[in-house]
């Protein structure tokens, strides 16, 4: 697998591994900051998949990559503004503390 | 080893232990500075396969626009240090066995998927090419993400000011 050229699979199989990482961090984390952080990380890890991807499709995967960070750009700010949001009402970062929803 | 295949091997090396990094940080500074190392590994990564636009594309929106939007926030909530004390680690220790097996099913279906076929290469991937795909490709995407913009910029507006009049 360590060859001398850089196929499609090493890019994928990277993507994965930072999926991966960042999935860890959502469910391990408790700050809201660090959750979004983990899911940027995720996020890092999907372009790297359909990165991969349009090194043996073309060029639209490689389109897609740019629509995909425009929505990681919009996921980011209203994620960030809800935190502030809940921030300002309840006071806490803590993602376990923020329970009102619960029905 | 050419050099793309050494160059590769440095920035997944990077963009692993900076993204092992970003997650387990106490302050969230720190997390997003290596966020930051996280993005300009990635666009290394995409500059290894000769893909400048993308991988321009990359530090201009992650380096330069959310991770700004980060730093803002942080500071906008100046988190005391009593606040930032809880532990890592959330209810069980054994809940990312579940986002491992996931990751374990799908490179085993990478695996299978990849051997037996072969690869038609691209070498060279223009700002021309990309954006072509863009606008012939996916144009409805494009026109969607328009939408999607406008709705996130709406719906931010709404948050802060909700939150100003309480």
């Amino acid at each position: 697998m360590v060859g001398a050229e850089i196929t499609p699979f090493h890019f994928i199989t990277l993507g994965l591994t930072l999926f991966f990482i960042g999935i860890c961090g959502i469910i391990l984390r408790r700050n809201i900051i660090f959750v979004f952080i983990s899911l940027e990380v995720a996020t890092n890890g999907i372009f790297l998949i359909f990165f991969g991807a349009s090194l043996k499709v073309g060029y639209i995967s490689q389109a897609l990559v740019l629509v995909f960070m425009a929505i990681a750009a919009v996921e980011v700010a209203v994620g960030l503004a809800l935190a502030i949001a809940i921030f300002r009402t309840s006071k806490t970062v803590n993602v376990d503390e923020v329970s009102q929803l619960k029905g | 080893m050419n050099l793309e295949s050494i160059l590769f091997f440095i920035f997944a090396g990077a963009s692993i232990i900076s993204s092992v990094m970003a997650i387990s940080r106490r302050q969230p500074i720190f997390g997003v500075m290596y966020l930051l190392v996280l993005g300009l590994s990635v666009a290394g990564l995409f500059a290894v396969k000769k893909a400048f636009f993308l991988s321009l594309i990359q530090i201009i929106i992650y380096v330069g626009a959310v991770l700004v939007l980060f730093v803002f926030v942080i500071a906008m909530m100046n988190l005391s240090k009593e606040e930032l004390i809880f532990g890592k680690i959330r209810r069980s220790r054994f809940l990312f066995l579940i986002p491992v097996m996931l990751i374990f099913i799908l490179i085993l279906s990478v695996v299978i998927s990849e051997s037996g076929h072969n690869i038609q290469r691209f070498q060279f991937f223009t700002a021309k090419d990309v954006s072509l795909a863009l606008y012939k490709d996916l144009l409805f995407h494009f026109e969607y993400l328009s939408v999607f913009l406008l709705s996130a910029i709406v719906i931010t507006v709404f948050i802060g000011m909700r939150g100003k009049k309480q």
